[in-house]
C-alpha cells in the first residue's frame, strides 16, 4: 500500500503562543514603525493578539538587543526606553531628512530638532551623519542668501528663484520709476516697458544677438506675428503632402522665403513662440556635437545648447 | 539553549565509524540536491520542458539534451565556484558528473515512459517535490539539552507514474541498502508532517554512487529505529545521559525482557561476536527490540542463518528482524513470540533445541 | 505590501516584450496608418513599407509591440490540445539592426529563424502553425491534416496485426504529408533544401536541426546527409542565399498571412559618422524584399533627427521603396499625458488597490507637478513623462527622488548588465556577427585601423586601412567541408600574393577536429606564411557584444538616464577609459608586432576531448589523445578560459562555461 498520505499532510498551524509567531510579530511592528517605539507601545498592538504584558514584550526586546537584532534608545518623557530595529546613524539620518524635507534649516536649528527626538546626539555625530548624507547626494548644502550668513541645508537641491527674486523685484521696480520719470517728458509707459523687455531680449538670457541687429521699436509686436503667419503657411503648405508624416525640416523651411535666412535669430524666436503657444512641435536633435557647424547653423537654437531639426503641426 | 548540528554532521554521526566523511563529500552531496531541484524544476534556470520541448522525439536526443543542460547550466557553475573546497576531491567529482548524468538518464526514461502512455509530450510539474523541514528540534527524554538539526535540504519527490514518494540521494562512499538513510528521511517526515501518517507502505530510495540504484524498505523497519537513530544523533549532540541512553522505569515491562538481551548475546558468541546489549529492549509494536553493540570493524556478514538460530534457540513463531545500522545490531522479537526462558548466572546452555 | 514604482520601466527593448501598459490613444494615428497599409498588402498583392520616425522616446518600439499584440495576441500557454488548422494572422518578425553591412542580409535571416519559433496564441510557433494551415488548404477535410499532424507526434507503437489488416496510421499520415509538402514546393518555389526543412517540420523530427538550418542554412555534413539538404554552390554569395530564403518564406505564407518585417535600431548600422555603407546596404535589401515579395509590410523605425542622413546616403529609389509611407510619433499633448499617467499607476497592483476611490484621477502624484512639467517641457516624449513621474512616486513613497547615479554609475552598470547578458546568452554562431559589426567598432575607437570596402575579396569578412597597411580578417567558425573549403580558397589567395596581412579568427571555443586533417593542413601552411590565427575568448566576444549594444542603443535613443538621451559619444568614451583587458588582448592581436603565429595542435585536440567528456582525469587525456601529461597540463595551464583543473590528486581538467561564474 503506497504512501500517499503525505499529499494530505500539511503542518499544522502554530498556535497563536508560538514564540517565535510573537517575536515575528515584534519584529515587524519595529520594521514598520518610522520612530523608535516604546514597550509600552508596543505592547498594546501585541496585547489583543498575543495577551503580551509589557514586561514580557520588554524581556523579548531586551533579548534581541542582546542579539543585536534590535537597539535601544534613550527615554523621550517618561515612557521608558524606545526599541527599534534600525540603528542609531539610520535614525540621525531619518530625523535629519525629515526636518529637512520641510524646510531647509540652519545647522544649529537642526541641532535643536535633533534633540528634541534623540537627547544624547553628539555634535560630532550629526556632522558625520550630515556629512555622509551630502556625500551621497539625499542633503544639499545651500548657498548663502545675500546679506546672510547663515548656511541652510535642504533635502532639495537649490532653487535659482530663491535666490534671484529679489533681485528681479528690484529690477522691475527700477523699470517702473524711470517709466514714471520718462512720462513726465511724453514717452509712454507701454514703450519704456516695450523697450525693456526688447533690451532683455537682446541679452546674454535669451542667447546670443541677432546678428541683424533690429532695434526695438514699438511695432515689434506686430512684425513678430506677421512672421509668424508666415511661417505657418510655408509650414501648412510643405507638410500638405505628408512626406515624412508631416514633419518639415528646419532647413527646408527656412529655404522657403529669403526673409527667414536673412532674419535668423527672428524666425527661431517665432518658431519658439509658437511652440510655446502649442501651435507646433519642435524635434530636438539630441547630438548636435555630432553636427558640423553648418549643419547646426540651419537649424533653430533655443541659445540653451538645443537645436530643433524638425517641425510638425500639432494637431 | 539547544546543541546544533547540520545535517552533514548527522549523516556522518549515522555512519559507520571509521568511515571518513570529508567536507568535500558532503559538499558534493549537497551540490547533487541543488542540481537535482534546478533539473526536476524546482531552480531558476529553464524547466526541463523549455529544454527539451524542442528536441526531437528521441529519448537519447532528450538525454544528450538534458545532460548537455546540466553540465552547463547547473554543474559547471557549481564547479567554478566552489573549486577551492572541491580541489581535495577530484576523484569524486569524476563519480559526482557520472551520477549526474545518470541522473538525467533516469529523469528522461521517466519522461519518456510517460510520453509512450500519454502519447503527449510531458509537462510540467511531473516531478513534484516535497519540502521537509528546514530545521528540526529534537529533545528525548533524559537528554541533557535538545538537538537543534540545520541545514536541511533533503526532500521528497513524486516521479511521473510512481505511487509513493522517493528519496534521491548521492552516495558516493556508502554501501549497503540505505537503510541509515532511509531512517533519516523517516525522521525528517514525521519532524514536518507530525499528523498522524501512514504506517503501512515502503519509502522508495534512489541513490546514485554513481550508478542508479533503488531499494524500497518498508516504513514500519524505518519506525522501528527511529529510536535508536534519535539516541545516535543525541550521542553526536552530546546531550546523553552517562549511563543508560534512556532511563527506564525499572518496573517497566522492558525489564522482564533483560534475560532474553543476554541469551541474544550468548547466541552472537556462538558466531564468534563478542557483543553486549546496550540499554534497555524497547517494547514497540508489538515487538522487543534490542540494540546490540558490536565490537569495532565486525559486521554481521550472514543475518538470515543468525536469524534462523535465534528463531530456533528461542522457540520463536517468526524469525526476529535483525538490522545493521551504524555499526550496531538491531534485533527484534514478536513478543507474542515470546520464548521460555532459563535465568543463568553464566555458561547459559540452550534448551530451546 | 511591497510597492513597485509603476514607472520604473521607461524603455521598451524589442516588440517581441509586452509592453508595461498601452493607450490607444497615443500614436493612433500611426497606429492606423500601419493597419490600413496591411490591408492593403492582403488585398492588393503587393508589397508595401512605412518609415516610423519620432524623438528618441517616443514610442517607436512600444508602437511596434502595439502592432504585434493586436496583429498576433499573446501566446497562450493553455493551448487547445487540438488545434484548428488556422493561418497565423501575420508572421511577424522584429529586427535590431546592429550588424555589419555585409552580413545584414544573414542577420535578417537568423533573427527570421529564431522569430518563426516563437509560440502563437494557439500554442504552436508562428511556422508551425503557418505550415499547418498550408498544408490543410490541400484537403476537402481540413481537420485531416491536424489528425495527421498529432499522430505523427505520437509515440510509435508496436504493430499489431489485425484479422483484417488494419494500416499503420502514422505511416499513411507522413505519406501524406510528404505529397503535400512537394505539391507546396511546386506552388511557392520553396527550394529543395527549404522543402525538405518543412518536410521534417511536418513530421515532427529534427526539430533542433530544422532551426539551426534555417538559422544559418549550414548543418555538420553528416547532419546534412541525414536531412536530405543539399550544400550551397561554394561561388554563390551567402547574403543572396539569405535574401532568398527570406523570399521563400514570404512565398510560403502568401497573402493570407502577411510578413511584417520590422527593422529598429536603422542608426546602428553607422559604424561612424561618415560610415556609408551599412545604410546603403540596409536600402538595397529593403529595396529587394521590396521588390521581390508580394505579402511583406516592411515598417522601419528611425529617429527623425537621422532622416537628413538617410536622405543623404540611401539611393533615391530605394529610399522611396523603403518610405512610401511615413508616420510621425509627435511628442504628447497634454490629454495624452493624462490618459497615460493613471494607467501605468494602475498597471501596479497595490497602487491600484490604492487609488480605489480617489478623487484625483493622478494619485499619488499631484496633478500641478505634472502641469508644472508639462509646460516646462513643451515637447515632452512618453520618456520623459514617465522618467519624471519615476522621481514623483518615489518622492511620494519615500519622501525623495532616488538619488542621481553619475553617468559614469549609470553606464558602468548598464555595461555589466549587457555583458553578464551577453556571456550566458553566448554561443559560438553568434561569433561571426559579433565580430562583423563590434570589431570595426573598437578599431576605430582605439584609432587601429578604419573599415573600407572592397568587393573584391570575397574571403575577407573584414578589411581595414591601419597604420602597417591593409589588414585583411576573414571568420573561419564553420565546421567540417564548410572549413576546409574556406581555408583551402584563403591558402590559394596567400600563396599567390592576393592577399597579404591576413588574420584568420576562429572562436576558441570551436575546436578543429582531430579527424579534419585537411582543414588542419590549409591552417597549417597559412600559419606558416604568417597569417596570424586570432582566437577570441568568450569573454572577449562577450564584451565586444556588451560595447556594440550598448553603442547601438545610444545611437537609436533608446539609451536613457532619467529620461534624457546618452549619446554614442558618451558611451564611446567610457568604454575607452574601462577597456577590458580581453578586448584590449583582442586588438594588440591585430597588431603585427604582437601577433602570435602557430596553431596549437594540442589545444584542440584537448579542446575536443573535454568537450566531449566535460570532466576528465588527466591521466585519462594524456592517454587517449597519445601525449604525455606534462605537455596536457601546459597546455591546460596555457588555457584557463577554456578549461578548468581540480588539483586532487588526481589532477582532473574540466570544461569551463562561459557566464558559469555569474551564474547559479
Amino acid at each position: 500500500m503506497s504512501d500517499v498520505s503525505f499529499e494530505s499532510e500539511t503542518r499544522a498551524d502554530a498556535a497563536s503562543t508560538d514564540p517565535r509567531d510573537i517575536e515575528t510579530a515584534l519584529l515587524n511592528l519595529l520594521a514598520e514603525a518610522q520612530d523608535p517605539l516604546a514597550a509600552s507601545k508596543l505592547c498594546g498592538s501585541l496585547r489583543k493578539r498575543y495577551g503580551l504584558s509589557t514586561e514580557a514584550t520588554e524581556a523579548l526586546l531586551v533579548n534581541h538587543v542582546r542579539l543585536g537584532t534590535v537597539f535601544r534608545y534613550a527615554p523621550l518623557r517618561s515612557e521608558g526606553f524606545r526599541y527599534w530595529d534600525r540603528d542609531r546613524g539610520h535614525y540621525l539620518d531619518a530625523i535629519i531628512e525629515r526636518e529637512l524635507r520641510a524646510a531647509a534649516l540652519p545647522i544649529h536649528t537642526l541641532r535643536g530638532r535633533v534633540a528634541r527626538r534623540l537627547a544624547d546626539a553628539s555634535e560630532t555625530e550629526l556632522r558625520e551623519r550630515i556629512e555622509g548624507l551630502l556625500r551621497v547626494g539625499r542633503l544639499h548644502e545651500l548657498p548663502r542668501v545675500a546679506g546672510n550668513r547663515v548656511v541652510r541645508l535642504s533635502t532639495k537641491p537649490p532653487d535659482p528663484k530663491d535666490y534671484i527674486s529679489g533681485l528681479i523685484q528690484r529690477l522691475v521696480h527700477a523699470i517702473e520709476e524711470e517709466s514714471l520719470r520718462l512720462a513726465a517728458f511724453g514717452v509712454p509707459c507701454a514703450a519704456t516697458f516695450a523697450a525693456a523687455r526688447a533690451l532683455l531680449e537682446r541679452s546674454a538670457l535669451y542667447g546670443p544677438p541677432a546678428p541683424d541687429g533690429v532695434s526695438p521699436h514699438v511695432d515689434s509686436a506686430a512684425t513678430e506675428q506677421d512672421l509668424e503667419h508666415q511661417i505657418l503657411e510655408q509650414l501648412r503648405r510643405l507638410s500638405a503632402d505628408l512626406r515624412h508624416g508631416g514633419l518639415v525640416s528646419t532647413r527646408e523651411l527656412r529655404g522657403t522665403q529669403p526673409r527667414f535666412a536673412h532674419e535668423h535669430a527672428a524666425f527661431d524666436r517665432a518658431l519658439l513662440r509658437l511652440a510655446k503657444d502649442g501651435r507646433v512641435w519642435l524635434f530636438r536633435h539630441d547630438f548636435p556635437a555630432s553636427l558640423t557647424e553648418s549643419e547646426r547653423k540651419a537649424m533653430v537654437t533655443d541659445g540653451r545648447g538645443n537645436y530643433y531639426n524638425g517641425i510638425s503641426f500639432k494637431e | 539553549m539547544a546543541v546544533y548540528l547540520t545535517m552533514p554532521q548527522v549523516r556522518a554521526a549515522l555512519l559507520e565509524s571509521g568511515v571518513e566523511q570529508r567536507p568535500s563529500t558532503q559538499l558534493l552531496a549537497r551540490l547533487f540536491i541543488e542540481v537535482m531541484d534546478e533539473l526536476l524544476g524546482q531552480g531558476r534556470s529553464p524547466h526541463w520542458t523549455a529544454i527539451l520541448g524542442d528536441e526531437d522525439l528521441d529519448r537519447e536526443r532528450w538525454q544528450q539534451r538534458l545532460i548537455e543542460h546540466a553540465y552547463r547550466q547547473c554543474v559547471a557553475p557549481r564547479l567554478l565556484r566552489q573549486r577551492a573546497a572541491l580541489d581535495p576531491a577530484a576523484k569524486e567529482v569524476c563519480l559526482f558528473w557520472e551520477a549526474v548524468q545518470n541522473l538525467c538518464i533516469w529523469s528522461v526514461d521517466s519522461l519518456w515512459e510517460r510520453y509512450r502512455a500519454r502519447g503527449r509530450v510531458p509537462e510540467a510539474g511531473l516531478f513534484n517535490k516535497i519540502g521537509l523541514a528546514k530545521d528540526l528540534e529534537l529533545h528525548e527524554p533524559g537528554w541533557t539539552d535538545a538537538v537543534r538539526i540545520t541545514d536541511i535540504r533533503e526532500a521528497l519527490w513524486l516521479t511521473p507514474g510512481a505511487e509513493s514518494y522517493c528519496a534521491i540521494e548521492l552516495c558516493l562512499n556508502t554501501d549497503g541498502e540505505g537503510i541509515e538513510q532511509a531512517c533519516l528521511y523517516r525522521l525528517l517526515t514525521h519532524a514536518s508532517y507530525p499528523a498522524p501518517r501512514a504506517r503501512k507502505g515502503m519509502l522508495r530510495l534512489i541513490s546514485f554512487s554513481p550508478a542508479r540504484q533503488e531499494t524500497a524498505i518498508d516504513i514500519a523497519r524505518l519506525d522501528m529505529l527511529q529510536r535508536h537513530v534519535k539516541h545516535l544523533i543525541g550521542r553526536a549532540a552530546g546531550v546523553l545521559p552517562a549511563g543508560l541512553p534512556v532511563s527506564v522505569d525499572p518496573a517497566s515491562a522492558a525489564h522482564n525482557y533483560v534475560n532474553l538481551g543476554k541469551m541474544l548475546v550468548e547466541i552472537l558468541r556462538n558466531y564468534g561476536i563478542e557483543a553486549s546489549v546496550a540499554g534497555m529492549p524497547a517494547i514497540e509494536q508489538g515487538k522487543v527490540q534490542f540494540l546490540i553493540e558490536l565490537p569495532p570493524g565486525i559486521r554481521v556478514t550472514q543475518p538470515e542463518a543468525l536469524a534462523d538460530d535465534i528463531k530456533q534457540r528461542l522457540r520463536l513463531k517468526t524469525p526476529p528482524l535483525i538490522e545493521h545500522v551504524a555499526g550496531h545490531l538491531f534485533v527484534s522479537l514478536e513478543v507474542r513470540a515470546r520464548p521460555i526462558f532459563f535465568f543463568w548466572p553464566t555458561g547459559w546452555t540452550s534448551s530451546a533445541k | 505590501m511591497d510597492i513597485i514604482n509603476p514607472f520604473a520601466q521607461s524603455i521598451v527593448t524589442d516588440a517581441w516584450q509586452a509592453p508595461q501598459s498601452d493607450v490607444p490613444m497615443i500614436h493612433a494615428g500611426v497606429f492606423e496608418l500601419c493597419c490600413e497599409v496591411l490591408e492593403q498588402v492582403r488585398r492588393s498583392g503587393g508589397s508595401r513599407s512605412v518609415l516610423l520616425h519620432g524623438l528618441p522616446g517616443s514610442g517607436k518600439t512600444h508602437l511596434l509591440a502595439r502592432v504585434r499584440t493586436n496583429l498576433n495576441g499573446v501566446p497562450n500557454d493553455m493551448a487547445a490540445t487540438v488545434p484548428v488548422p488556422l493561418p497565423p494572422n501575420v508572421l511577424f518578425i522584429a529586427v535590431r539592426l546592429r550588424s555589419g553591412a555585409r552580413m545584414l542580409c544573414r542577420h535578417l535571416r537568423r533573427t527570421l529563424a529564431a522569430d518563426l519559433f516563437r509560440p502563437t496564441r494557439l500554442g504552436m510557433s508562428q511556422l508551425e502553425q503557418l505550415l499547418l494551415y498550408r498544408l490543410a488548404q490541400f484537403l476537402k477535410d481540413r481537420k485531416k491534416a491536424q489528425k495527421w499532424w498529432i499522430d505523427l507526434r505520437q509515440p510509435q507503437k508496436p504493430r499489431r496485426w489485425w484479422l483484417f489488416g488494419k494500416t499503420d496510421e502514422a505511416g499513411r499520415a507522413k505519406q501524406e504529408i510528404e505529397a503535400m509538402i512537394e505539391r507546396l514546393d511546386e506552388q511557392a518555389a520553396l527550394g529543395r533544401n527549404l522543402s525538405a526543412i518543412l518536410r521534417h517540420l511536418a513530421l515532427g523530427r529534427h526539430r533542433r536541426n530544422v532551426r539551426d538550418w534555417l538559422h544559418d542554412g549550414v548543418l555538420p555534413d553528416g547532419v546534412m546527409r541525414d536531412l536530405g539538404l543539399v550544400a550551397a554552390p561554394e561561388d554563390e554569395d551567402p547574403e543572396e542565399q539569405a535574401l532568398d530564403m527570406v523570399c521563400a518564406v514570404s512565398r510560403l505564407a502568401d497573402s493570407s498571412t502577411p510578413l511584417v518585417l520590422c527593422f529598429d535600431q536603422v542608426e546602428a548600422l553607422q559604424t561612424s559618422p561618415d560610415d556609408v555603407e551599412g545604410l546603403y546596404a540596409f536600402g538595397r535589401m529593403v529595396s529587394s524584399l521590396r521588390d521581390k515579395t508580394r505579402n511583406t509590410l516592411l515598417l522601419s523605425c528611425v529617429q527623425t533627427a537621422f532622416l537628413d542622413k538617410l536622405d543623404e546616403i540611401i539611393r533615391g529609389a530605394d529610399m522611396d521603396r523603403l518610405a512610401e509611407k511615413a508616420g510621425l510619433l509627435k511628442p504628447l499633448s497634454v490629454e495624452e499625458a493624462k490618459r497615460l499617467i493613471p494607467v501605468r499607476l494602475d498597471s501596479a497592483p497595490a497602487v491600484a488597490k490604492m487609488r480605489k476611490g480617489q478623487s484625483n484621477k493622478l494619485w499619488p502624484l499631484k496633478p500641478n507637478r505634472i502641469a508644472e512639467f508639462m509646460d516646462g517641457n513643451p515637447a515632452c516624449t512618453p520618456r520623459q513623462l514617465i522618467s519624471f513621474c519615476e522621481d514623483e512616486f518615489e518622492k511620494w513613497r519615500h519622501g525623495q527622488a532616488q538619488p542621481a547615479t553619475s553617468l559614469e554609475e549609470f553606464l558602468t552598470l548598464q555595461y555589466t548588465l549587457e555583458y553578464g547578458q551577453a556571456l550566458r546568452s553566448s554561443h559560438s554562431h553568434q561569433t561571426d556577427e559579433t565580430l562583423a559589426h563590434g570589431l570595426p567598432l573598437v578599431l576605430a575607437l582605439l584609432g587601429r585601423g578604419k573599415q573600407v570596402v572592397d568587393t573584391g575579396h570575397k574571403y575577407a569578412d573584414l578589411i581595414f586601412e591601419a597604420d602597417a597597411g591593409r589588414l585583411y580578417i576573414s571568420f573561419c567558425n564553420q565546421a567540417g567541408n564548410p572549413l576546409t573549403a574556406r581555408l583551402a580558397k584563403l591558402r590559394e589567395a596567400v600563396e599567390q600574393g592576393r592577399i597579404a596581412n591576413l588574420v584568420v579568427v576562429r572562436d576558441s571555443r570551436l575546436a578543429i577536429s582531430q579527424h579534419a586533417k585537411k582543414a588542419q593542413e590549409h591552417l597549417d601552411a597559412l600559419t606558416q606564411r604568417e597569417v596570424t590565427l586570432l582566437r577570441p575568448s568568450a569573454e572577449g566576444l562577450a564584451a565586444i557584444e556588451a560595447f556594440r549594444s550598448l553603442l547601438s542603443d545610444a545611437k537609436a535613443g533608446d539609451l536613457a538616464k532619467r529620461g534624457e538621451g546618452i549619446g554614442p559619444g558618451a558611451v564611446e568614451e567610457w568604454f575607452k577609459a574601462h577597456l577590458p583587458p580581453s578586448v584590449a588582448d583582442l586588438a594588440d592581436g591585430l597588431t603585427p608586432e604582437r601577433r602570435l603565429i602557430g596553431r596549437e595542435a594540442i589545444y584542440d585536440e584537448l579542446l575536443e576531448l573535454v568537450q566531449q567528456e566535460r570532466i576528465v582525469r588527466l591521466d585519462e587525456a594524456a592517454e587517449r589523445l597519445h601525449r604525455d601529461a606534462e605537455t596536457i597540463a601546459a597546455c591546460v595551464a596555457g588555457h584557463l578560459d577554456q578549461f578548468g583543473i581540480l588539483q586532487g590528486p588526481p589532477l582532473v581538467i574540466f570544461e569551463k562555461v562561459a557566464g558559469a561564474e555569474s551564474a547559479a
